[in-house]
């Protein structure tokens, strides 16, 4: 909304000044709507459900106010062994991603390896798909009747040892590189020459520079392993497919089950989210407490920027090797699964000649359960992806003030909180708060309503977004905005013509990056759907769980390619009608190679 | 927006900002302005000089409207524009502003960032870019329209942000420390650029610098603000010669400072000073009254002592320290008792560790009060010498 400015007459000389509003203006209307939002789609549904774990009978009359017996149930019997199993994944997904990262980090943003932005976009690509699709790429390319059974090679060994704890780390730490690259690249690309230069000048070998830097950069390194720590204990991808069919109980998992069976048991489900978010949030706690703890300042006015290596020889071969190795275990083969297996008949029974058919896609999309998904999730993706970066940009802005105040403060804490949050408990929470009689009694009746899933995306969207955008934000000095205005523009205009164009690019990866992800989400999807509305990813699930391999993975390829091919619409009319100052504005990726 | 006029105002108001007895602080903590007032005539270049931390970047701030003050009043060409109970918003002050990181918009060309300024002129596109144009060659930035600020280098940035505030004739320009972010040479060549080009403009100028050189050569009047106060304003030479006390003798540039005892009043406002160790008749200027066995500091400024002086001026001995050569003659670091006086001037060069004879002028040694009632000459002083200086002392 536009502020109310003062309107000049052209006799007038100078305007009739306005009433000022309390000094600093901190309390204004677009912040309290804001809190009110966050306050009612992520820090009330979720406390709600999670005082459960100790007041039961806060809601229900049939059970005690308090007790600690979900406790009890989490630390015992099947739970304990979910959340163990949880922590044991996520310590060694964190590990390999971290060091995966940090390799392809190094190559592409000190190394003169050829085509950065084909490996990027891989990277990109990595980031988009979530966890159940990779899983199922390998499964059906694996399994005993799958698709490389068909073309009569025995993966029989391989499928076994892939269906258990190992499928489950390799899957999470091949999901989190991206997560790791991006919190090591950038740091990496800041570091300068002159760390190494010095260790070199002063006799070093080329392994002691090396040795020199990761001290230097092991904030990058403590922040890349919590943060895919955080993503795969909260993961429920691999434990709603994979894990689940191997009898390999994580976390979510177990939280799902007590709230998806009768009767629903969400003390228990309570106790195991407490664990869940706990777990999560100690690396980033411990982490940003080191950090803060000790100067890792590498950013200095004189910085030079990082020397390329120019490689050749053996270390050419080897890390050409590498990443050609990695990118096909991370995204060629998966992908090479799905597609392969959605052209493929009677794919997942031992009976029936093996063809290739469209007949997979041709079913997808005349059953209820095809179009339709696609049309549902669509839309809401739209929705949610553009109102995460409306309030995703406004949170930003408020967290990129160097005096927040203490609204500022809780709410930084909260958002880096609730990065951590899994969406199962997120969606357990929804469904707890939201079906509370008292709340139909004063006319909020959103429970099973497409209302709540868009809700509920955006709260599980709009805490990484708008992390993601104070970086960009807190670059752009404030005086672009206030030379606007000097120079005559009012408030509003100025920022949409001065702060707004900086930040499109940023914008518009955040949007790209939250449509992929809400239209191929599932934890939510799958405990908030409305009835009669499916979403794709429970879609899919659905016919995966139904023995209709052909038409899941038809359905996830035609997922993947509608993501693919709006991100790809969206970007493309950016670059064909966005002026050409715009686009020499640094993106939400800008630090990638190219 | 309409496009504010302010040529009638400016014609029938002489002054054309005033600044009545302001005040600001940021969280109640502390005052960052306390009850400045001064007024700034049409046509005026004034500059605001002030150590980090003295409100001058505040005061600039709020005269743009970025800051809202929280009592007195600022009046623009004879209307308010802020008081305790108003604000009027900095689009509709009718300024230009150069600021210190440029604040240029990376997303749009060189000459759009200028043009911007005239959108509220109301003129269409084409008078836009023909006046934008016009304006970015008379800083010397013609051929450089079409290009983005991040394609220039930081001179060439300043520039353009200097063309952005000339273009839409504003009337009053502000400059919040233009020249802090560029190198010795850059800074002197703009600075030269900024005073001519803004007094051929006829604009009213507010500059704000921490460098007393660069406020001495562009300033019609200068303002020495401490600690959120205005403490003297006034011409560049009467500062320079008669600074209303020991901080602004301090900030304006010293060689030393030398501690004695008044021992006796000369007339002219002259007294001759007893420095134990060094001398029993410096012939000071006192800066305030002053009677004899009283404790004094005597700032000495640089352009006020001479080597080897001929003449009527006493002297006293010294030893050489260090000595720089300067191009036009060369710079002394002189040991006098145990004070070190810097920025000593000669064309001649005289060797480390010889022994001088050492003259000060008395126009240029300022006696003021000892607060600390201690004769030792112990005392560290910054020196912040500058050649542009030795002209105005002299």
């Amino acid at each position: 909304m536009v502020a109310v400015e003062t309107e000049l007459n052209a006799d007038e000389t100078l305007p009739s000044p306005r009433r000022i509003k309390k000094a600093g203006g901190k309390g204004s209307i677009p912040g309290f709507v804001v809190a009110i939002l966050i306050a009612g789609v992520l820090l009330v549904p979720v406390l709600i459900f999670l005082v459960q774990a100790f007041f039961p009978g806060l809601f229900s009359s049939s059970q005690p106010l308090f007790s600690l017996s979900g406790f009890k149930y989490a630390i015992t019997g099947g739970s304990l062994r979910g959340i163990i199993d949880s922590l044991f994944v996520s310590i060694l997904a964190g590990f390999i991603a971290t060091a995966l990262g940090l390799a392809v980090s190094w190559i592409l943003r000190r190394t003169d390896i050829k085509g950065k932005r084909i490996w990027s976009g891989a990277i990109w690509f990595l980031l988009l798909v979530p966890t159940y699709l990779t899983t199922e790429g390998w499964q059906r390319l694996l399994e005993p009747s799958g698709v490389l059974s068909k073309a009569n090679i025995n993966a029989a060994p391989i499928y076994h040892i892939f269906f258990g704890p190992v499928g489950v780390i390799f899957v999470l730490g091949m999901s989190g590189i991206p997560f790791a690259y991006l919190a090591i690249s950038a740091t990496l690309a800041n570091l300068g020459g002159e760390l190494e230069d010095a260790a070199r000048v002063h006799s070093g070998s080329r392994i002691d520079s090396f040795k020199i830097v990761i001290p230097v950069i092991m904030p990058a390194l403590m922040s890349a392993f919590a943060i895919v720590f955080a993503e795969s204990m909260s993961d429920f991808g691999v434990a709603y497919t994979l894990a689940a069919n191997a009898h390999f109980p994580i976390a979510t998992y177990t939280l799902f089950s007590a709230i998806d069976s009768v009767p629903l048991n969400f003390q228990q489900a309570a106790a195991i989210g407490w664990l869940l978010v706990a777990s999560a949030m100690v690396p980033i706690v411990l982490q940003r407490r080191v950090t803060k703890s000790k100067s890792y300042a590498v950013v200095g006015g004189r910085r030079r920027a990082a020397k390329i290596m120019n490689i050749t020889g053996r270390t050419r071969v080897i890390m050409y090797a590498f990443m050609i190795v990695l990118m096909v275990l991370a995204v060629m083969v998966p992908l090479l699964g799905m597609v392969s297996a959605s052209f493929i008949k009677g794919l997942g029974t031992n009976f029936g000649a093996t063809s290739l058919t469209l007949s997979n896609y041709r079913r997808v999309f005349s059953l209820t359960l095809g179009g339709s998904p696609l049309r549902f999730s669509g839309y809401l993706s739209v929705l949610t992806a553009t109102a995460t970066i409306i309030f995703g940009a406004y949170l930003a802005r408020i967290l990129a003030k160097r005096d927040t105040g203490f609204f500022g403060q809780a709410l930084d804490l909260l958002l880096i909180g609730s990065v951590a949050l899994p969406g199962i408990v997120l969606g357990a929470g929804y469904i707890f708060s939201y079906n509370q009689p008292f709340l139909s009694n004063i006319g909020i009746n959103l429970y099973g309503t497409s209302k709540l899933l868009f809700l509920g995306y955006l709260a599980s969207s709009l805490p990484a977004t708008s992390r993601i955008l104070i970086g960009p934000l807190a670059q752009i000095q404030s005086n672009m905005a206030y030379a606007a205005r000097v120079h005559g523009s009012k408030a509003i205009p100025a920022w949409f013509q001065t702060v707004f164009p900086i930040l499109s690019k940023a914008l518009l990866s955040a949007w790209s990056l939250t449509f992929a992800k809400t239209l191929l989400e599932l934890p939510l999807s799958q405990l908030l759907y409305p009835p009669g509305s499916i979403p794709l990813s429970v879609a899919i699930n659905k016919l995966t769980a139904g023995y209709d391999y052909g038409g899941g993975t038809a359905m996830s390829v035609l997922a993947l390619g509608v993501a693919l091919l709006v991100i790809g619409v969206v970007n493309g009319a950016y670059r064909i009608f966005a002026p050409e100052g715009w686009k020499k504005m640094g993106g939400m990726f800008n630090n990638e190679g190219n | 927006m309409k496009e504010i006029d302010i040529s009638q105002d400016r014609q029938s108001a002489s002054v054309a900002l005033e600044l009545s007895s302001i005040s600001k602080s940021y969280d109640g903590r502390r005052d960052a302005v306390k009850s400045v007032s001064l007024e700034v005539n049409h046509g005026e270049f004034l500059v605001l000089l002030g150590p980090s931390g003295s409100g001058k970047s505040t005061i600039l701030r709020s005269i743009a409207g970025i800051e809202r003050i929280a009592s007195g009043r600022i009046d623009i060409f004879g209307k308010t524009v802020a008081s305790t109970t108003m604000h009027t918003p900095p689009e509709a002050r009718g300024i230009s502003m150069v600021f210190q990181d440029y604040a240029l918009w990376p997303h749009m060309s060189v000459l759009d960032n200028v043009a911007f300024a005239l959108k509220r002129n109301k003129v269409d596109s084409k008078t836009r870019a023909i006046k934008a144009q016009e304006t970015l060659s008379r800083v010397g930035l013609g051929d450089k329209g079409a290009r983005f600020p991040s394609e220039l280098s930081g001179g060439e940035q300043q520039r353009v942000a200097l063309a952005r505030a000339l273009v839409g004739h504003s009337g009053l320009i502000l400059f919040d420390e233009p020249l802090s972010n560029l190198d010795a040479d850059l800074r002197e060549r703009l600075r030269i650029e900024i005073a001519t080009l803004t007094r051929e403009s006829g604009a009213t100028a507010v500059y704000i610098t921490h460098d007393q050189s660069e406020a001495f050569a562009l300033a019609d009047k200068v303002g020495v603000l401490s600690r959120g106060e205005l403490v003297q304003i006034g011409a560049p030479e009467d500062i320079y010669l008669s600074p209303a006390n020991q901080f602004i003798a301090r900030f304006t540039g010293l060689s030393g400072e030398l501690k004695g005892v008044v021992r006796d009043k000369l007339g002219n406002g002259l007294v001759e000073v007893n420095i134990p160790g060094v001398t029993d008749n410096l012939v000071a200027k006192a800066m305030c009254t002053l009677r004899a066995g009283q404790n004094v500091v005597v700032a000495i400024r640089p352009g006020a002592i001479a080597i080897d002086p001929i003449g009527a001026i006493p002297t006293c001995n010294a030893w050489i320290l260090d000595v720089a050569y300067r191009g036009r003659g060369y710079e002394h670091a002189v040991s006098i008792g145990d004070v070190v006086l810097q920025s000593v001037f000669s064309t001649k060069r005289f060797p480390r560790g010889s022994q001088i004879s050492l003259g000060i002028d008395p126009i240029g040694a300022l006696a003021f009060e000892d607060d600390e009632k201690s004769t030792s000459n112990s005392v560290e002083v910054e020196s912040r010498f500058s050649a542009d200086l030795d002209g105005v002392a002299s």
